[in-house]
């Protein structure tokens, strides 16, 4: 290009009134540093003939290159120049305009301060047409998404769940237990003498936590099972006070709920899962909200984090039954006998998710996808706590 | 790819002859993907505020590729715009988790304020996305007002609800019009002439796929055969919605007209299956690598069955006057964008 003229650029001209586009060619001046596009006679074979005798060549815009705006290059895609009042040249000659493009930037370098609206540069297409570059972009995301998923996020979440007052997190179950009640609960029908005698278990058990403001409530309806609130109200089922052949196998349960009080585990989960929607939005920038390829992820690490609370709950079930001398076998003993019934009933320890019917070997292959840790993974913990 | 020279080559012969354009898509995942990883990660870096940015670099890369008639659509959006838009709707998300969270009462209220607002958040994000694609340098355009979009998104459906659905077909022909009607292109309006009757058609063969799964279930159960029951029924269901959800898509295309343009549209369910399934499976086993892959298969698909049928020429339309729109509404709109919502 040492020439002062650079080589025609071929494209298509649009007056900016009408869809009917014009056959062009841009040309360049580096003498006079303007941009010229005159029009191409095309049609038939005939018809150039007479043209060859009688070149017509028409003037459809000029301007100086520097008052052009060159878009970044996109892949191969075409480029509009806009030429002013919606006038546009289209082309798909890339490299010209490219050329085109080093030429406003070297210009714009001569004369500072004047080339407001000039190239912005490449430097995109660049690093998208480099596969070197490319490749290091995708070891970058995987490295990154990794290290978020399994510990940004749950350490954000932690850090921000102790952070948040406690009436906030009252508010959070306000109205649950009524809730659950009117679909779900019916009060206890155990023998009054049998309910107070839990009640006293259970009160013991907090205030041996030092925590005043929790409190145990008895219910029926869900099968065994046992829940805990974020206001600090753990539910306690009939069956699962009858599945527990002594007070030290409830009260592994109950250190169990009380650990994920402890721990906040709800609104950590609450914390996390937002967190993890954010993400894949901001990622994939899309906001609709009923997408599977959203849904779907978001879905499998809420499960997965939802294990890490179980794993975490157990471990403080576990310290618990140990640092008031009781047997962590307390422990193992319900879990089986709460896995027994699981398997019998069909249904989940905390009823939130119906378990299917499958066998063990399935449920061993669908442990990534239970949100409680199997049994003998829980009883493996428990020998890390025996003494 | 489809060959679109030959039917290029016989214009101005007579105003009557009807040329067919297939809408064609020119991307390859390949190059999609170094366009997509990188966005991704400069996404990433910058807390999601490329993510603006990243999304004009898409749909521009998308509108360029979709081609008929041998030109490009063309994307105009600013991303400053994008980006205000989505600020503001990840406040409004932010907030809705959080009063929904905090208290069943406060994200009931939200819950309802977010209906009344979908309406013209549709409408905005119609217009936004409308106005921002060209195509030979004359812009689409959307006309709707809020009371039409109240109408056709909100009350219509709910009086198809009360009227236990036979009120459905019209509720799906007033939304189309809402749709279809008002969007143009420079200054034609596209026209929607579907009626109750071709929607009702279908709603009759949706009620019979359903009423024969229920019945087939009912008397395999009777037999005793219930797992073949069962695996039929969920068989017919399923099948039931692709095999009617295409001949919807086709019915839309094949009744809308522009100017003296139609469409053709041969969308089949069998291989909306395909692509659909096979998508999702290979973006799970990748881990979402195979993600923008998906995305152009995904676009080849649709587009790819939609042809114009051309009446003469597409080079007489004129452009429309260029409108303002209150800035703070189209950017709320974009947030709710739809991809490549181009032309219908």
């Amino acid at each position: 290009m040492a020439d002062s003229r650079a080589a025609p650029i071929e494209g298509i001209f649009y007056t900016g009134e009408s869809s009917q586009g014009t056959q062009a060619v841009l040309d360049f001046d580096a003498r006079s540093g303007r941009v010229t596009l005159t029009e191409v006679m095309t049609g038939s074979a005939e018809e150039s003939a007479a043209l060859v005798k009688q070149p017509r060549k028409k003037t459809l815009f000029s301007s100086l290159l520097t008052d052009l705006t060159i878009p970044p290059r996109l892949a191969n895609t075409r480029r509009r120049l806009a030429l002013g009042n919606g006038a546009a040249f289209v082309t798909q000659d890339n490299d010209s305009i490219d050329a085109l493009a080093e030429r406003v930037l070297a210009l714009s370098r001569l004369s500072v301060g004047d080339a407001t609206r000039g190239f912005s540069g490449n430097w995109l297409h660049r690093l998208e047409s480099n596969r070197g570059a490319v490749a290091a972009c995708f070891v970058a995301v995987i490295v990154i998404a990794s290290v978020t998923i399994i510990y940004g996020i749950p350490i954000a979440a932690k850090r921000i769940a102790y952070a948040v007052p406690q009436p906030v997190q009252n508010s959070m179950s306000e109205g649950t237990l009524e809730l659950l009640d009117s679909l779900y609960l019916s009060p206890s029908e155990l023998p009054s003498e049998e309910q107070a005698r839990v009640l006293a278990l259970a009160s013991a058990a907090i205030e041996g936590v030092g925590i005043t403001s929790y409190a145990v409530e008895l219910r029926t309806g869900i099968g065994p099972n046992a829940m805990a609130l974020p206001d600090g109200t753990i539910v306690i089922t009939d069956d699962i006070v009858e599945l527990s052949a002594n007070d030290d196998e409830l009260l592994a349960i109950l250190y169990h709920e009380i650990g994920h009080l402890q721990n906040r585990h709800l609104l950590r989960r609450v914390l996390q899962s937002s967190f993890v929607s954010l993400g894949l939005i901001v990622m994939s920038g899309n906001v609709e909200t009923v997408d599977t390829l959203i849904a779907l992820p978001t879905f499998y690490l809420d499960m997965s984090y939802t294990r890490d609370f179980e794993i975490e709950a157990d471990r403080y079930a576990l310290q618990s039954l140990k640092d008031r001398g009781l047997s962590v076998d307390n422990f193992s003993a319900i879990m089986n006998k709460l896995e027994d019934s699981l398997s019998r009933i069909g249904v989940d320890e905390d009823a939130d998710k119906p378990t299917s019917r499958a066998s063990r070997r399935q449920r061993e292959l669908l442990k990534y996808f239970a949100s409680h840790p199997l049994t003998s993974e829980r009883l493996a913990l428990v020998e890390e706590y025996r003494d | 790819m489809i060959d679109d020279d030959q039917t290029m080559s016989t214009p101005n012969q007579s105003d009557v002859l009807i040329i067919h354009h297939p809408l064609y898509f020119d991307g390859k995942g390949g190059e999609y993907f170094r366009i997509w990883i990188v966005n991704v990660l400069l996404s990433i870096i910058t807390l999601g505020i490329y993510s603006a940015w990243a999304t004009v670099r898409t749909r521009r890369y998308f509108y360029a590729n979709l081609k008929l008639a041998g030109e490009g659509f063309e994307y105009h959006a600013e991303p400053m715009q994008i980006l205000k838009g989505r600020i503001i709707a990840l406040i409004s998300f932010t907030l809705y988790s959080v009063s929904s969270a905090l208290s069943p009462l406060l994200g009931g209220i939200a819950a309802i304020l977010l209906i009344f607002a979908i309406p013209p958040l549709i409408l905005l994000s119609l217009r936004f996305s409308r106005r921002n694609t060209s195509y030979k340098n004359i812009r689409f355009n959307f006309q709707g007002g809020w009371k039409e979009a109240y109408m056709s998104i909100l009350v219509w459906p709910l009086l198809s609800l009360l009227t236990l659905g036979l009120l459905f077909p019209l509720a799906q022909v007033k939304l189309k019009r809402f749709i279809i009607n008002n969007s143009r292109y420079g200054t034609e309006n596209f026209v929607f002439t579907g009626t109750f009757g071709d929607y009702g058609k279908l709603l009759l063969l949706y009620i019979a796929i359903y009423v024969a799964a229920i019945l087939q279930l009912a008397l395999s159960l009777t037999v005793g055969a219930s797992f073949v029951g069962t695996t039929v029924f969920i068989l017919l269901i399923y099948g039931g919605f692709f095999f009617i959800q295409p001949k919807y898509m086709n019915l839309m295309y094949r009744r809308t007209t522009l100017r003296e343009h139609g469409f053709e549209s041969t969308y089949t369910g069998i291989r909306f299956v395909w692509v659909w399934f096979s998508n999702i499976l290979f973006i799970v086993v990748t881990l979402g690598l195979f993600l923008p892959f998906a995305k152009v298969r995904l676009t080849k698909y649709l587009t790819e069955n939609v042809t114009l049928k051309m009446k003469g020429s597409l080079d007489d339309f004129t452009a429309g006057e260029a409108e303002t729109v209150s800035a703070l509404g189209q950017e709320v709109g974009t947030a709710f964008d739809f991809d490549l919502g181009i032309g219908i």
